[in-house]
Protein backbone atom coordinates (compact mmCIF):
# COMPACT_ATOMS: atom_id res chain seq x y z
CA UNK A 1 0.00 0.00 0.00
CA UNK A 2 1.58 3.04 -1.03
CA UNK A 3 1.40 5.98 1.30
CA UNK A 4 0.56 8.90 -1.12
CA UNK A 5 -2.42 7.44 -3.93
CA UNK A 6 -2.14 7.92 -7.60
CA UNK A 7 -4.52 11.00 -7.23
CA UNK A 8 -2.18 12.60 -4.61
CA UNK A 9 -4.04 11.85 -0.94
CA UNK A 10 -2.63 10.06 1.65
CA UNK A 11 -3.63 7.50 3.97
CA UNK A 12 -6.45 9.48 5.86
CA UNK A 13 -7.48 11.76 2.48
CA UNK A 14 -4.96 14.84 3.64
CA UNK A 15 -3.06 16.35 0.62
CA UNK A 16 1.09 15.88 1.29
CA UNK A 17 1.41 19.09 3.02
CA UNK A 18 -1.80 19.30 4.84
CA UNK A 19 -2.07 19.11 9.04
CA UNK A 20 -4.19 17.89 10.64
CA UNK A 21 -6.79 19.55 12.95
CA UNK A 22 -5.48 21.00 15.87
CA UNK A 23 -7.49 21.27 18.52
CA UNK A 24 -6.71 22.89 22.20
CA UNK A 25 -7.48 23.67 25.78
CA UNK A 26 -5.99 25.61 28.27
CA UNK A 27 -5.55 25.76 31.71
CA UNK A 28 -7.45 22.84 32.49
CA UNK A 29 -5.34 21.72 35.31
CA UNK A 30 -5.48 24.45 37.95
CA UNK A 31 -3.34 22.84 40.59
CA UNK A 32 -0.62 23.50 38.05
CA UNK A 33 0.71 27.02 36.70
CA UNK A 34 0.33 25.67 33.30
CA UNK A 35 -1.73 23.44 31.95
CA UNK A 36 -2.88 22.35 27.89
CA UNK A 37 -4.76 19.65 26.36
CA UNK A 38 -3.68 19.46 22.96
CA UNK A 39 -5.09 17.04 19.65
CA UNK A 40 -3.25 16.97 16.36
CA UNK A 41 -6.17 14.56 14.68
CA UNK A 42 -5.94 11.94 16.39
CA UNK A 43 -2.96 12.50 19.00
CA UNK A 44 -3.92 13.30 21.92
CA UNK A 45 -1.10 15.08 24.79
CA UNK A 46 -1.29 16.44 28.10
CA UNK A 47 0.73 18.55 29.27
CA UNK A 48 1.48 20.49 32.76
CA UNK A 49 3.67 23.05 34.01
CA UNK A 50 4.75 23.34 37.72
CA UNK A 51 6.93 26.06 38.98
CA UNK A 52 9.45 27.85 39.00
CA UNK A 53 9.99 26.71 42.43
CA UNK A 54 12.69 25.89 44.86
CA UNK A 55 12.96 22.39 43.37
CA UNK A 56 16.14 19.74 44.62
CA UNK A 57 19.43 20.82 46.02
CA UNK A 58 21.01 18.22 43.63
CA UNK A 59 19.20 19.85 40.65
CA UNK A 60 19.74 23.09 41.81
CA UNK A 61 21.95 25.57 39.69
CA UNK A 62 23.41 28.50 40.49
CA UNK A 63 22.97 30.71 37.33
CA UNK A 64 19.81 29.49 35.65
CA UNK A 65 16.87 27.27 36.20
CA UNK A 66 16.30 23.70 35.87
CA UNK A 67 14.17 21.80 33.85
CA UNK A 68 12.77 19.23 34.52
CA UNK A 69 10.88 17.12 32.00
CA UNK A 70 8.82 13.94 31.87
CA UNK A 71 7.30 12.22 29.02
CA UNK A 72 5.00 8.89 29.53
CA UNK A 73 2.05 7.58 27.68
CA UNK A 74 -1.01 5.82 28.80
CA UNK A 75 -1.03 2.23 28.51
CA UNK A 76 -4.31 1.93 26.10
CA UNK A 77 -2.04 5.19 23.63
CA UNK A 78 -0.55 2.90 20.65
CA UNK A 79 -1.62 -0.13 19.21
CA UNK A 80 -0.28 -2.43 21.73
CA UNK A 81 -1.14 -2.24 25.21
CA UNK A 82 2.15 -0.35 27.06
CA UNK A 83 3.03 -2.01 30.72
CA UNK A 84 5.53 1.09 31.63
CA UNK A 85 3.91 4.02 30.59
CA UNK A 86 7.37 5.68 31.64
CA UNK A 87 10.99 5.30 32.40
CA UNK A 88 11.38 3.07 29.57
CA UNK A 89 14.50 3.58 26.79
CA UNK A 90 12.00 5.61 24.46
CA UNK A 91 10.36 7.56 26.65
CA UNK A 92 13.21 9.00 28.57
CA UNK A 93 14.83 10.29 25.10
CA UNK A 94 12.04 11.87 24.60
CA UNK A 95 12.16 13.25 28.04
CA UNK A 96 15.69 14.28 27.36
CA UNK A 97 14.94 15.80 23.83
CA UNK A 98 12.13 18.00 25.08
CA UNK A 99 14.40 18.79 28.15
CA UNK A 100 16.97 20.18 25.82
CA UNK A 101 14.52 21.81 23.75
CA UNK A 102 13.12 23.61 26.20
CA UNK A 103 16.42 24.93 27.74
CA UNK A 104 16.34 27.01 25.05
CA UNK A 105 13.13 28.62 24.44
CA UNK A 106 12.68 29.47 28.22
CA UNK A 107 14.82 32.67 29.43
CA UNK A 108 16.37 30.13 32.20
CA UNK A 109 18.74 32.73 33.16
CA UNK A 110 15.87 34.58 35.36
CA UNK A 111 15.03 32.04 37.33
CA UNK A 112 18.21 31.22 39.18
CA UNK A 113 18.37 28.11 41.61
CA UNK A 114 14.82 27.20 40.71
CA UNK A 115 13.53 24.37 38.66
CA UNK A 116 10.37 23.82 36.51
CA UNK A 117 8.82 20.78 35.74
CA UNK A 118 7.02 19.68 32.78
CA UNK A 119 5.27 16.72 32.69
CA UNK A 120 3.79 15.39 29.23
CA UNK A 121 1.41 12.31 28.96
CA UNK A 122 0.20 10.78 25.36
CA UNK A 123 -3.35 9.61 26.24
CA UNK A 124 -3.48 9.02 22.62
CA UNK A 125 -0.99 8.37 20.26
CA UNK A 126 -1.50 8.96 16.78
CA UNK A 127 1.92 9.41 15.32
CA UNK A 128 3.94 12.79 15.66
CA UNK A 129 4.20 12.40 19.53
CA UNK A 130 7.03 14.51 20.03
CA UNK A 131 5.55 17.22 17.94
CA UNK A 132 2.72 17.34 19.96
CA UNK A 133 4.26 17.05 23.39
CA UNK A 134 6.59 20.24 22.22
CA UNK A 135 3.13 21.83 20.85
CA UNK A 136 1.17 21.19 23.90
CA UNK A 137 4.46 22.31 26.22
CA UNK A 138 4.41 25.46 24.64
CA UNK A 139 0.94 26.35 25.35
CA UNK A 140 1.21 25.07 28.67
CA UNK A 141 4.40 27.43 29.58
CA UNK A 142 2.37 30.65 28.07
CA UNK A 143 -0.60 30.29 30.21
CA UNK A 144 2.19 29.59 33.45
CA UNK A 145 3.36 32.79 32.40
CA UNK A 146 6.92 31.55 32.03
CA UNK A 147 9.66 34.35 29.98
CA UNK A 148 10.70 32.70 26.68
CA UNK A 149 11.89 33.45 23.55
CA UNK A 150 8.30 32.55 22.32
CA UNK A 151 6.05 30.37 21.28
CA UNK A 152 7.81 26.75 20.19
CA UNK A 153 6.03 25.14 17.58
CA UNK A 154 6.83 21.20 16.30
CA UNK A 155 5.69 19.20 12.96
CA UNK A 156 7.08 15.96 12.28
CA UNK A 157 7.58 15.36 8.07
CA UNK A 158 8.33 12.30 6.02
CA UNK A 159 9.55 12.09 2.47
CA UNK A 160 8.32 9.40 -0.58
CA UNK A 161 10.05 9.42 -3.51
CA UNK A 162 10.97 12.97 -2.81
CA UNK A 163 7.86 14.40 -2.07
CA UNK A 164 7.71 15.50 1.32
CA UNK A 165 4.48 14.74 3.37
CA UNK A 166 4.03 16.66 7.42
CA UNK A 167 2.18 15.65 10.10
CA UNK A 168 2.73 11.99 9.80
CA UNK A 169 -0.06 9.64 11.37
CA UNK A 170 1.07 6.39 13.11
CA UNK A 171 0.68 4.79 10.12
CA UNK A 172 2.99 6.64 8.10
CA UNK A 173 5.62 6.55 10.89
CA UNK A 174 6.92 2.73 9.29
CA UNK A 175 10.44 1.46 9.60
CA UNK A 176 11.31 2.85 6.17
CA UNK A 177 10.06 6.34 5.80
CA UNK A 178 12.66 8.67 7.04
CA UNK A 179 11.19 11.39 9.14
CA UNK A 180 12.56 14.49 10.70
CA UNK A 181 10.47 16.06 13.43
CA UNK A 182 11.76 20.09 13.87
CA UNK A 183 10.84 22.82 16.14
CA UNK A 184 11.09 26.22 15.79
CA UNK A 185 10.58 29.31 17.87
CA UNK A 186 7.74 31.47 16.39
CA UNK A 187 7.87 29.82 12.90
CA UNK A 188 10.40 31.39 11.94
CA UNK A 189 14.52 30.29 11.68
CA UNK A 190 15.69 29.85 14.96
CA UNK A 191 15.53 25.86 15.56
CA UNK A 192 15.71 24.09 18.71
CA UNK A 193 14.96 20.56 18.16
CA UNK A 194 15.68 18.50 15.40
CA UNK A 195 15.52 14.65 15.42
CA UNK A 196 16.09 11.54 12.41
CA UNK A 197 14.57 8.80 12.54
CA UNK A 198 15.48 6.32 10.19
CA UNK A 199 17.82 6.54 7.12
CA UNK A 200 17.66 9.43 4.71
CA UNK A 201 19.30 10.46 1.62
CA UNK A 202 21.33 13.49 1.29
CA UNK A 203 19.75 15.15 -1.41
CA UNK A 204 16.49 14.70 0.62
CA UNK A 205 17.57 16.58 3.70
CA UNK A 206 16.91 20.05 2.61
CA UNK A 207 13.60 19.44 0.91
CA UNK A 208 12.26 17.70 4.13
CA UNK A 209 13.88 20.44 6.43
CA UNK A 210 12.01 23.21 4.19
CA UNK A 211 8.88 21.25 4.58
CA UNK A 212 8.63 20.83 8.38
CA UNK A 213 10.03 24.49 8.91
CA UNK A 214 6.69 25.52 6.53
CA UNK A 215 4.89 22.80 8.71
CA UNK A 216 6.07 24.67 11.95
CA UNK A 217 5.06 27.92 10.80
CA UNK A 218 1.73 26.77 10.11
CA UNK A 219 1.41 25.18 13.70
CA UNK A 220 2.84 28.06 15.18
CA UNK A 221 -0.46 30.51 13.82
CA UNK A 222 -2.37 27.82 14.92
CA UNK A 223 -0.96 28.12 18.81
CA UNK A 224 -0.39 31.61 18.47
CA UNK A 225 -4.56 32.45 18.08
CA UNK A 226 -5.02 29.85 21.00
CA UNK A 227 -2.59 31.37 23.04
CA UNK A 228 -3.86 34.72 22.71
CA UNK A 229 -7.29 33.86 23.17
CA UNK A 230 -6.71 31.90 26.44
CA UNK A 231 -4.81 34.68 28.18
CA UNK A 232 -7.97 36.87 27.82
CA UNK A 233 -9.93 34.53 29.77
CA UNK A 234 -7.37 34.37 32.43
CA UNK A 235 -7.15 37.69 33.29
CA UNK A 236 -9.41 38.25 36.99
CA UNK A 237 -12.34 39.72 36.78
CA UNK A 238 -11.88 43.60 38.80
CA UNK A 239 -8.18 42.73 38.70
CA UNK A 240 -5.64 45.85 39.15
CA UNK B 1 -15.70 -2.78 20.04
CA UNK B 2 -13.74 0.54 19.08
CA UNK B 3 -13.80 3.51 21.83
CA UNK B 4 -12.78 7.15 21.46
CA UNK B 5 -11.20 9.23 23.69
CA UNK B 6 -12.73 13.24 23.85
CA UNK B 7 -11.16 15.94 25.01
CA UNK B 8 -12.54 18.16 27.85
CA UNK B 9 -15.63 20.36 27.20
CA UNK B 10 -14.90 23.22 24.71
CA UNK B 11 -15.58 26.06 27.46
CA UNK B 12 -14.51 25.39 31.16
CA UNK B 13 -17.19 26.74 33.36
CA UNK B 14 -14.48 29.34 34.64
CA UNK B 15 -14.16 30.36 31.21
CA UNK B 16 -17.71 30.97 30.58
CA UNK B 17 -17.93 34.24 32.81
CA UNK B 18 -14.31 35.54 31.72
CA UNK B 19 -15.41 35.31 28.28
CA UNK B 20 -19.14 36.92 28.37
CA UNK B 21 -20.03 40.28 27.79
CA UNK B 22 -18.89 41.37 31.08
CA UNK B 23 -15.03 41.41 30.30
CA UNK B 24 -14.93 45.09 28.22
CA UNK B 25 -12.30 45.74 31.00
CA UNK B 26 -9.52 44.06 29.18
CA UNK B 27 -7.98 45.34 25.41
CA UNK B 28 -7.32 42.49 23.45
CA UNK B 29 -5.26 44.44 21.43
CA UNK B 30 -2.71 45.21 24.42
CA UNK B 31 -2.38 41.27 25.35
CA UNK B 32 0.76 40.01 23.71
CA UNK B 33 2.46 35.92 23.73
CA UNK B 34 5.80 35.33 23.92
CA UNK B 35 7.76 36.04 20.85
CA UNK B 36 4.77 38.63 20.02
CA UNK B 37 6.19 41.76 18.91
CA UNK B 38 5.29 44.99 21.00
CA UNK B 39 5.80 47.94 18.86
CA UNK B 40 4.93 49.09 15.30
CA UNK B 41 8.09 51.63 16.06
CA UNK B 42 11.05 50.29 17.89
CA UNK B 43 13.54 53.17 17.58
CA UNK B 44 11.20 55.57 19.57
CA UNK B 45 11.20 53.03 23.06
CA UNK B 46 13.25 51.73 25.27
CA UNK B 47 12.29 48.16 26.04
CA UNK B 48 11.20 47.39 29.63
CA UNK B 49 10.63 44.18 32.21
CA UNK B 50 9.32 41.08 30.23
CA UNK B 51 10.81 42.60 26.47
CA UNK B 52 14.08 41.46 24.59
CA UNK B 53 15.51 42.58 21.40
CA UNK B 54 15.12 40.22 18.10
CA UNK B 55 16.25 41.66 14.96
CA UNK B 56 15.94 45.21 16.20
CA UNK B 57 12.99 44.79 17.36
CA UNK B 58 11.41 44.78 20.77
CA UNK B 59 9.73 41.53 21.56
CA UNK B 60 7.76 40.29 24.48
CA UNK B 61 9.12 37.30 26.33
CA UNK B 62 6.20 36.79 28.42
CA UNK B 63 2.43 36.33 28.12
CA UNK B 64 0.75 39.27 29.03
CA UNK B 65 -0.22 43.07 29.00
CA UNK B 66 1.61 45.70 27.51
CA UNK B 67 2.19 48.47 29.58
CA UNK B 68 3.91 52.23 28.68
CA UNK B 69 5.23 54.86 30.74
CA UNK B 70 6.71 57.53 28.66
CA UNK B 71 9.05 55.99 26.24
CA UNK B 72 9.63 52.61 28.22
CA UNK B 73 7.59 49.51 27.14
CA UNK B 74 6.79 46.73 29.69
CA UNK B 75 5.15 43.35 29.30
CA UNK B 76 3.00 42.66 32.93
CA UNK B 77 2.08 38.87 33.44
CA UNK B 78 -1.66 38.17 34.04
CA UNK B 79 -0.55 34.83 35.27
CA UNK B 80 2.65 34.52 37.34
CA UNK B 81 3.72 32.66 40.14
CA UNK B 82 3.62 34.84 43.58
CA UNK B 83 6.56 37.72 43.25
CA UNK B 84 6.90 39.10 46.57
CA UNK B 85 7.08 43.11 47.41
CA UNK B 86 8.39 44.56 50.32
CA UNK B 87 5.42 45.49 53.01
CA UNK B 88 3.00 42.07 52.01
CA UNK B 89 1.15 40.38 54.29
CA UNK B 90 2.14 36.44 53.44
CA UNK B 91 0.49 33.08 54.74
CA UNK B 92 3.44 30.85 54.61
CA UNK B 93 4.38 27.35 55.59
CA UNK B 94 7.49 25.99 57.53
CA UNK B 95 9.26 23.79 55.37
CA UNK B 96 12.63 23.55 56.91
CA UNK B 97 14.09 24.78 60.22
CA UNK B 98 18.33 25.69 59.93
CA UNK B 99 20.71 27.23 61.86
CA UNK B 100 19.00 30.44 62.70
CA UNK B 101 16.77 30.64 60.00
CA UNK B 102 13.36 28.88 59.19
CA UNK B 103 12.50 28.46 55.36
CA UNK B 104 9.35 29.20 54.48
CA UNK B 105 7.20 28.24 51.23
CA UNK B 106 5.20 31.32 50.35
CA UNK B 107 4.41 29.83 46.74
CA UNK B 108 7.13 31.68 45.37
CA UNK B 109 9.92 30.71 42.70
CA UNK B 110 12.70 30.52 45.99
CA UNK B 111 11.99 29.30 49.69
CA UNK B 112 11.81 32.43 52.25
CA UNK B 113 13.97 32.88 55.01
CA UNK B 114 12.57 33.57 58.09
CA UNK B 115 15.44 34.51 60.62
CA UNK B 116 15.46 34.22 64.21
CA UNK B 117 16.16 37.44 64.69
CA UNK B 118 13.24 38.28 63.05
CA UNK B 119 10.69 36.72 65.30
CA UNK B 120 8.75 37.76 68.49
CA UNK B 121 10.11 36.40 71.12
CA UNK B 122 9.54 37.40 75.20
CA UNK B 123 11.60 40.18 76.46
CA UNK B 124 10.61 42.68 73.61
CA UNK B 125 12.81 43.56 70.41
CA UNK B 126 15.98 44.13 72.88
CA UNK B 127 15.87 40.72 74.08
CA UNK B 128 19.34 39.19 72.39
CA UNK B 129 18.89 35.75 70.48
CA UNK B 130 21.40 33.51 72.00
CA UNK B 131 22.41 29.68 71.47
CA UNK B 132 19.22 28.68 74.03
CA UNK B 133 17.01 30.42 71.30
CA UNK B 134 18.67 28.48 68.42
CA UNK B 135 17.99 25.19 70.03
CA UNK B 136 14.23 25.74 71.08
CA UNK B 137 13.39 26.58 67.10
CA UNK B 138 12.22 23.48 66.54
CA UNK B 139 10.10 23.93 69.40
CA UNK B 140 8.54 27.67 68.56
CA UNK B 141 8.34 26.88 64.87
CA UNK B 142 7.94 23.50 63.31
CA UNK B 143 7.80 21.66 59.88
CA UNK B 144 4.74 21.75 58.26
CA UNK B 145 3.41 25.00 60.95
CA UNK B 146 1.18 27.99 59.09
CA UNK B 147 2.45 31.06 59.86
CA UNK B 148 1.69 34.65 59.28
CA UNK B 149 4.40 37.40 58.50
CA UNK B 150 5.40 40.05 56.48
CA UNK B 151 8.04 40.63 53.90
CA UNK B 152 10.61 42.88 55.32
CA UNK B 153 13.23 42.59 52.38
CA UNK B 154 13.68 41.37 49.10
CA UNK B 155 16.86 40.15 48.02
CA UNK B 156 18.98 40.66 44.99
CA UNK B 157 18.44 36.90 44.33
CA UNK B 158 14.57 37.23 44.63
CA UNK B 159 14.61 35.20 48.25
CA UNK B 160 12.21 36.95 50.30
CA UNK B 161 13.21 37.73 54.11
CA UNK B 162 10.27 37.68 56.34
CA UNK B 163 9.42 38.92 59.55
CA UNK B 164 6.82 38.68 62.63
CA UNK B 165 8.03 41.59 64.77
CA UNK B 166 4.18 42.61 65.77
CA UNK B 167 1.55 40.60 67.60
CA UNK B 168 -0.77 40.33 64.23
CA UNK B 169 1.82 38.10 62.72
CA UNK B 170 3.51 34.53 63.89
CA UNK B 171 1.86 31.24 64.09
CA UNK B 172 -1.80 30.17 62.60
CA UNK B 173 -3.75 27.61 64.23
CA UNK B 174 -7.24 26.89 64.30
CA UNK B 175 -8.73 27.59 60.53
CA UNK B 176 -9.12 26.98 56.97
CA UNK B 177 -6.42 27.37 54.22
CA UNK B 178 -7.21 28.07 50.89
CA UNK B 179 -4.84 28.37 48.16
CA UNK B 180 -6.03 30.45 45.32
CA UNK B 181 -3.56 31.46 42.55
CA UNK B 182 -1.55 35.04 43.75
CA UNK B 183 -2.80 36.91 40.43
CA UNK B 184 -6.32 36.86 41.51
CA UNK B 185 -5.34 38.93 45.57
CA UNK B 186 -5.83 42.34 45.12
CA UNK B 187 -3.87 44.05 47.25
CA UNK B 188 -5.03 46.46 49.64
CA UNK B 189 -4.28 48.62 53.03
CA UNK B 190 -5.09 46.14 54.76
CA UNK B 191 -5.07 42.07 54.68
CA UNK B 192 -6.71 41.26 58.24
CA UNK B 193 -10.00 41.63 58.17
CA UNK B 194 -12.18 40.77 61.04
CA UNK B 195 -16.05 39.65 59.77
CA UNK B 196 -19.11 40.93 61.27
CA UNK B 197 -20.36 37.56 60.63
CA UNK B 198 -18.19 36.20 63.98
CA UNK B 199 -15.16 34.83 62.05
CA UNK B 200 -12.15 36.64 60.42
CA UNK B 201 -9.79 35.87 57.29
CA UNK B 202 -6.28 37.21 56.69
CA UNK B 203 -5.60 37.77 52.89
CA UNK B 204 -2.14 36.40 52.27
CA UNK B 205 -0.69 38.51 49.05
CA UNK B 206 0.63 35.01 48.09
CA UNK B 207 -1.89 33.60 47.48
CA UNK B 208 -3.12 31.67 50.58
CA UNK B 209 -6.46 32.73 52.45
CA UNK B 210 -6.64 31.91 56.28
CA UNK B 211 -10.12 31.56 57.59
CA UNK B 212 -10.28 31.48 61.16
CA UNK B 213 -12.93 32.31 63.97
CA UNK B 214 -10.77 35.28 65.32
CA UNK B 215 -7.62 36.98 64.58
CA UNK B 216 -4.17 35.55 65.97
CA UNK B 217 -2.82 37.44 68.43
CA UNK B 218 0.82 36.01 69.09
CA UNK B 219 0.66 35.51 73.74
CA UNK B 220 4.20 33.94 74.74
CA UNK B 221 5.34 32.45 77.22
CA UNK B 222 7.53 33.21 79.73
CA UNK B 223 10.06 30.71 78.30
CA UNK B 224 9.15 31.43 74.88
CA UNK B 225 7.01 28.65 73.79
CA UNK B 226 3.45 29.86 72.23
CA UNK B 227 0.66 29.49 74.68
CA UNK B 228 -1.97 26.25 73.24
CA UNK B 229 -4.84 27.85 73.37
CA UNK B 230 -7.13 25.25 71.46
CA UNK B 231 -10.69 26.04 71.75
CA UNK B 232 -13.90 24.61 70.53
CA UNK B 233 -15.26 26.35 68.06
CA UNK B 234 -19.36 26.60 68.77
CA UNK B 235 -21.03 24.89 65.00
CA UNK B 236 -22.38 28.21 64.14
CA UNK B 237 -18.81 29.92 63.64
CA UNK B 238 -17.85 26.73 62.07
CA UNK B 239 -20.31 26.74 59.66
CA UNK B 240 -19.71 29.88 58.67
CA UNK B 241 -16.08 29.76 58.47
CA UNK B 242 -17.00 27.01 56.03
CA UNK B 243 -19.45 28.68 54.03
CA UNK B 244 -16.48 31.63 53.54
CA UNK B 245 -14.27 29.10 52.19
CA UNK B 246 -16.59 28.03 49.76
CA UNK B 247 -17.21 31.55 48.67
CA UNK B 248 -13.45 32.18 48.21
CA UNK B 249 -13.17 28.86 46.61
CA UNK B 250 -16.11 30.33 43.98
CA UNK B 251 -14.42 32.89 43.29
CA UNK B 252 -11.19 31.66 42.51
CA UNK B 253 -12.95 28.84 40.47
CA UNK B 254 -14.14 31.65 38.16
CA UNK B 255 -11.32 34.39 38.41
CA UNK B 256 -12.86 36.98 40.36
CA UNK B 257 -10.17 39.27 42.10
CA UNK B 258 -10.47 38.07 45.95
CA UNK B 259 -10.44 40.92 48.10
CA UNK B 260 -12.52 41.80 50.92
CA UNK B 261 -15.35 43.32 49.04
CA UNK B 262 -15.75 40.61 46.96
CA UNK B 263 -15.66 38.45 49.62
CA UNK B 264 -18.34 39.78 51.88
CA UNK B 265 -20.97 39.78 48.41
CA UNK B 266 -20.17 36.22 47.58
CA UNK B 267 -20.88 35.18 51.39
CA UNK B 268 -24.21 37.40 51.39
CA UNK B 269 -25.11 36.30 47.61
CA UNK B 270 -24.55 32.89 48.63
CA UNK B 271 -27.30 33.07 51.52
CA UNK B 272 -30.12 31.34 49.69
CA UNK B 273 -27.95 28.14 48.61
CA UNK B 274 -27.16 25.11 50.90
CA UNK B 275 -22.88 25.45 51.67
CA UNK B 276 -22.97 22.02 49.82
CA UNK B 277 -24.41 23.26 46.95
CA UNK B 278 -21.98 26.23 46.24
CA UNK B 279 -19.02 23.47 44.99
CA UNK B 280 -21.77 22.12 42.37
CA UNK B 281 -21.52 23.59 38.56
CA UNK B 282 -25.10 24.80 37.88
CA UNK B 283 -25.48 26.40 41.05
CA UNK B 284 -21.95 28.18 41.02
CA UNK B 285 -21.88 29.29 37.77
CA UNK B 286 -24.83 31.15 38.43
CA UNK B 287 -23.76 32.71 41.57
CA UNK B 288 -20.01 33.41 40.00
CA UNK B 289 -22.11 35.56 37.19
CA UNK B 290 -24.53 37.42 39.55
CA UNK B 291 -21.34 38.11 41.71
CA UNK B 292 -19.56 39.35 39.12
CA UNK B 293 -22.11 41.97 37.46
CA UNK B 294 -22.67 42.95 41.65
CA UNK B 295 -19.36 43.53 41.55
CA UNK B 296 -18.36 45.21 38.12
CA UNK B 297 -21.84 47.49 38.78
CA UNK B 298 -20.03 48.84 42.40
CA UNK B 299 -16.98 49.17 40.76
CA UNK B 300 -19.05 51.89 38.54
CA UNK B 301 -20.66 53.59 40.72
CA UNK B 302 -17.34 54.28 42.52
CA UNK B 303 -15.91 55.94 39.07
Amino acid sequence: MSIISEHGFRLDGRRPAQIRNVNTRLGLNRNAEGSSYLEHGNTKVLCAVYGPYEGKASKRLEDRCAIVCQYSTTTFSGLERKNRPRGDRKSTEMSRLLEKAFESVILTESFPRSQIDIFCEVIQGDGSNLAACVNATSLALADAGIPMKGIASAATCGIVEGNPIVDLTSREETDLLPRVTLATICGRDEVVLVELHNRLHIDHLSVVMEAAKATCADVYECLAVVAQQHLKACAPILGN
Amino acid sequence: MSYEITGPPLVSPWMMLSMSEARNDVDESKIVIPGQSVCDAPQQFMRGHGTYIRDGEIVSSLSGVVQQLNRLLMVKTIKQRYAGEVGDVVVARVVEVQAKRWKCDVSSRLHANLPLGSVLLPGGDFRRKDVEDEEKMSEFLKNGELICAEVQQVQHDGTLMLHTRNNKYGKLRQGITIKVPPHLIKKSKKHFHTLPYGMAVIIGCNGNVWVTPSLPETTLEEDGSHIHEFQVVPQDIRLTMVRVASCIRLLRDYSISIFINSITTAYEMSQPYDIKELSEQETSSRLAYLIAARLLQELQQQK
